[in-house]
């Protein structure tokens, strides 16, 4: 990688803004790979006047194992969720496979019983309904999936239109920390302060104890935006980031007449 | 199971100079640091890392002797066998030196540097939302005692917390320093009088002080002077009876900690050559 001269901000922003596009855009080609899986085993099944069932989604375990046990440090899990009346036999079924740091994948049980205390109710969040209202692959978060894997994530969802009925949802879980290290890694530095937002303008991940993943992005009194970047992704719709690069009073030229 | 006679109340804590008597009065706090770390652990194993987060936390001090095995034991609950375990686990990790025989025991010793390795590769580890998460807390339970004391302490609690943070400004030397910063913040919980309070600051004291210190292992870049600015802030409300000064200044000095916490964890995670 380059070095980049670490006054030049611009170019800092610009760097980060390719970095994080082409890498994201990788882990959604990887969530296209098992969504034509999907739709290829449901549009067999259709062609015979059948609908899926759980059996046919968890045909595509195989699939999802060999994905998780590539090297790719930011992606943490996948998911595969369905709308009602989309499976012949349950009106409810989530896929959630994730890795652990040994690179084995494990299964990741929900309570889908609305009548349990523990309910997970994947229907009525974000990462399951944005895409399916969009009608596109769209980023979700971060946000914090409590009752489900209980930690903080962004989730890369496709929608799924089953030519047999009914919507899913594939998606892709990211690490938050390989995000991190991402964004470190390629700024090189906290001389300034770098921020990545997401499109619901909550911070992803940046180089200051200011600005931590999650929160929304709160200036204090003396800092200041002083450029925003679109992170460049092949498809922006699904990506809606950016980059923001912030400055202090400190780092900029006093004028005459201020304090 | 018994217990030494003692009236080991979280106040005792707060005296510089403890007899051998007073020495089972830190433990009672010790027994209490479970954290969130070492989770699925066995019982020996957590032991061996509650001592050692009292060690980095300075409520045991390096050179002092602990109690005997059988009180020791006795103080977390469990067999003797178990807590042998967990001290050979800290003797073989060169945190505590043991002499057999009439007149002997274990003594703490300085583990140095392997110990800071591991801090900054656990600091490193830790994502930076549950750094934030653990400051929170920590903010939240100093704000609270902070508050509480404002409204509570007399006239002894005041200086017996104006005296803890009149060590940690004038500390000697690094060790004595981050044990007395411990000290202050578990003493604002002492002086909001709340048991409870006190047995959380001393919970969140033991995860947060060994992170504060990996980032900063020859004591350099810890703005000590600002700290003590912060602690003297507290004080100075918390004697003027003052809650939401007393309240606000103690948020925001754990508010700068936590800040120091995740920037260097930060600059861990950027120096790291490894992908």
């Amino acid at each position: 990688m380059m070095g980049i001269d670490d006054s030049d901000l611009p170019a800092l922003l610009d760097r980060v803004a390719e970095v994080f596009g082409a890498r994201i855009d990788e882990l959604f080609g990887l969530v296209e790979t098992v969504h034509r899986r999907i739709t290829q085993i449901i549009d067999g099944l259709a062609e015979r006047h059948r609908m899926p069932d759980r059996a046919a989604l968890a045909s595509v375990r195989p699939l999802l194992h060999e994905l998780l046990a590539t090297d790719q440090p930011l992606l943490e899990g996948f998911d595969m969720a369905v709308s009602p009346n989309t499976l012949s036999d349950a009106n409810r079924w989530l896929e959630c496979w994730r890795r652990d740091s040994d690179g084995n994948s494990y299964f990741v049980k929900h309570v889908l019983n609305p009548d349990s205390v523990g309910f997970y109710d994947y229907q009525s969040r974000d990462w399951f309904n944005a895409p399916i209202a969009a009608g596109h692959a769209v980023a979700t978060g971060p946000y914090i999936d409590s009752g489900g894997i209980d930690v903080c994530t962004i989730t890369l969802g496709i929608p799924l239109v089953a030519s047999s009925g009914g919507t899913a949802v594939i998606g892709a879980d990211l690490c938050i920390a390989g995000l991190e290290a991402l964004l470190l890694r390629t700024v090189q530095t906290r001389r300034h302060q770098v921020v990545v937002l997401a499109g619901n303008e909550r911070v992803v991940v940046s180089n200051s104890a200011r600005h931590v993943t999650g929160s929304r992005l709160r200036l204090s009194g003396s800092e200041r935006i002083e450029q925003s970047v679109p992170v460049r992704s092949q498809d922006p719709r699904r990506l809606p980031w950016r980059v923001v690069g912030l400055s202090t009073a400190a780092d900029r030229p006093a004028r005459s007449g201020e304090e | 199971m018994t217990q030494t006679a003692n009236t080991s109340t979280a106040a005792d804590v707060t005296r510089p100079g403890l007899t051998d008597a007073a020495l089972s009065g830190p433990f009672s706090l010790v027994a209490q640091l479970r954290t969130n770390e070492a989770t699925g652990a066995d019982r020996a194993d957590q032991i061996a890392h509650q001592l050692e987060t009292a060690i980095a936390v300075g409520l045991i001090g390096y050179g002092e002797m602990l109690p005997p095995e059988r009180e020791l034991a006795a103080q977390f609950g469990v067999a003797v066998l178990t807590l042998r375990t967990a001290l050979a686990s800290l003797r073989q990790r060169g945190f505590i030196q043991t002499r057999r025989g009439r007149g002997g025991g274990s003594a703490v010793c300085d583990a140095g540097v392997v110990t800071e390795n591991e801090r900054r590769r656990r600091l490193r580890e830790r994502s930076t939302e549950d750094l934030r998460d653990l400051g929170d807390l920590s903010g939240s339970i100093a704000a609270a005692s902070a508050r509480l004391a404002a409204a509570r302490s007399d006239d002894a609690d005041q200086s017996r917390l104006q005296s803890l943070a009149d060590n940690f400004r004038t500390a000697h030397n690094l060790q004595e320093r981050r044990k007395s910063d411990s000290r202050f913040h578990i003493g604002i919980a002492v002086a909001a009088q709340s048991n409870r309070l006190t047995t959380a600051a001393a919970q969140v004291q033991g995860e947060m002080a060994p992170l504060l210190w990996a980032s900063d292992p020859a004591g350099q870049l810890f703005d000590w002077q600002e700290a003590a600015r912060d602690h003297a802030a507290i004080v100075a409300a918390i004697v003027a009876g003052d809650e939401q000064a007393a309240q606000s200044a103690a948020l925001q000095h754990c508010l700068r900690e936590a800040e120091a916490v995740i920037n260097t964890h930060l600059d861990l995670v950027m120096s790291e050559t490894d992908s």
